[in-house]
């Protein structure tokens, strides 16, 4: 080794250096870098046929307070199966995002709800609008009577088979059962009505539930006739949820 | 004041273009010259005449400094520089992600071992897809012993019957395969049996006729998983199949009624 000239010890730490980033790969499960990979990564895992990615949206979010992340979010089809997941990047590769997000299937369509925005993806090609409208139930009252409300929102098109339903998340000035609750939000209604009493706790401690709630998607023509109607659902984890 | 080979050294070394090398010509250069200046010493000459012939004998600066050129090519020399600096900070890194020991860092050497020693009997019965092999054999029931593997209850009744379970994937494992094992149907004698879902507070039911997973070993492409029935008696037959897999597995035993 002490007589190995300049270029082979080169070459030797070049070699090094691939077996290095190998292990190192290894390590990490060998994620995938590529939306195929994630594609690939998930049909494998599900077993699905081959995953035919719909619409991909990436974007930093901040899980934590000191760190940003970005996220990949893939919508995608195998036959009528729909599917959305999504995967966490880093430079040693991207991670399945482990969320009620990641991964949701549907047949015939999917939605899921996250980060103020709800994600539907279907065979929408034909239609011009569609209006998502998520039915929230409050607890049965001590005389049996069962509330309800219905938030309508508006479908912005992502592409031919994505819709995104936006929803208002900003609700600072929520101060429990002290504001009238048709004023509320949908963030703020699940955190209002799907929330209970921690079982064997001091009194005021509260845990949530992680229901899913009716969405049904509508789609609608260009003239303002409705098409076809999904009923899907979303959970109230992915309501509440900031990222 | 600098010495005469100093000025000596310092004339080869400008004919070097790979800068970084300098230090270790001028210690190589030193090396030899105070060795023939002890030698000289040695045979009795002065120090002055010692040092003035050790120096001639080194030769002319330039071309002394031109030869060493030649060989301390600067494009090899960073080359070198980026490939140490390459193992070192990929060296760091791996050790930093062991220690770290986050979700996503793998035990290499449990993978491997687990990869090289995994066999399946020849009794197994076997199903095949594109992307998996599997294979299933019944274990031994045992009085259940409760979620966390200890001794039995003094009244406990119910049996666990554990399945072992070998898959093989055409690539290697994502996720522990949680889309397999979380879709897994599974029925005892003709009775659908749920996957024994926690209820939160560590507890799982307390009636029978249900499933959990039991100890896994996982290799990179291989696996042996257990799954644990919990009944209330030895069953006959086992079928084990997933709504996307055009597969059944059975597991018999005999002689169980």
């Amino acid at each position: 080794m002490r007589h190995w000239n300049r270029g082979k010890k080169t070459v030797r730490n070049f070699l090094l250096a691939l077996l290095l980033v190998f292990l190192i790969y290894a390590s990490q499960g060998f994620p995938p870098y590529t939306v195929r990979g994630m594609c690939r990564q998930v049909q494998h895992d599900y077993l699905l046929g081959e995953l035919e990615p719909l619409y991909v949206q990436r974007d930093w979010r901040h899980p934590s307070a000191n760190r940003y992340k970005r996220y990949t979010t893939v919508a995608a089809r195998c036959g009528e199966t729909y599917t959305i997941f999504r995967y966490a990047d880093g430079l040693l590769g991207s991670h399945r995002d482990w969320s009620d997000l990641s991964p949701v299937f549907g047949e015939g369509a999917v939605c899921v709800a996250r980060g103020g925005k709800i994600y539907a993806a279907g065979p929408f090609a034909e239609a011009a609008t569609a209006v998502a409208v998520v039915r929230a139930e409050k607890p049965p009252a001590p005389n049996g009577n069962v509330g309800c409300r219905e938030f309508t929102l508006e479908g912005e098109r992502l592409v031919d088979q994505v819709f995104v339903f936006p929803y208002e998340t900003d609700y600072s000035s929520f101060e429990g059962e002290h504001m009238g609750e048709e004023d509320l939000v949908l963030p703020a209604v699940v955190e209002m009505w799907y929330r209970k009493p921690a079982p064997n706790a001091d009194p005021g401690l509260y845990y949530f539930e992680n229901k899913d709630l009716p969405c049904t998607v509508t789609l609608y023509s260009e003239t303002g006739e409705a098409l076809e109607t999904f009923d899907l659902t979303v959970t109230t984890e992915g309501i509440r949820s900031w990222w | 004041m600098r010495s005469n080979f100093q000025i000596w050294v310092n004339a080869v070394c400008e004919q070097v273009r790979f800068r970084p090398d300098h230090r270790s010509i001028e210690f190589e250069l030193r090396d030899h010259y105070e060795e023939h200046v002890r030698d000289l010493l040695r045979l009795g000459r002065p120090r002055e005449l010692a040092e003035e012939r050790a120096l001639e004998a080194m030769g002319n600066a330039q071309e002394v400094g031109r030869a060493l050129n030649k060989v301390h090519k600067p494009w090899l020399g960073w080359l070198w520089e980026v490939s140490r600096l390459l193992v070192l900070l990929l060296a760091l890194l791996l050790a930093w992600k062991v220690w770290q020991n986050d979700s996503n860092t793998r035990s290499l050497t449990a993978l491997t071992w687990n990869q090289l020693t995994w066999s399946v009997p020849a009794s197994a019965g076997h199903a095949a897809t594109d992307y998996l092999d599997l294979w299933l054999a019944s274990g031994e029931p045992e009085p259940y012993a409760g979620t966390y593997w200890e001794d039995p209850l003094p009244d406990e009744s119910r049996l666990q019957v554990p399945l072992i379970l070998w898959v093989e994937t055409q690539d290697v494992f994502h996720d522990n395969l949680e889309g397999l094992y979380q879709r897994l149907e599974i029925t005892a004698d003709g009775q659908s049996l749920p996957w024994g879902r926690y209820t939160g507070d560590g507890e799982t039911p307390l009636e029978s006729g249900y499933w959990l997973y039991g100890p896994a070993k996982r290799g990179w492409t291989r696996c042996c998983d257990q799954i644990v029935l919990v009944l209330d008696g030895p069953p006959q037959r086992v079928e084990v199949t997933h709504p996307r897999g055009n597969w059944t597995l059975t597991a018999e035993w005999e002689g169980m009624s």
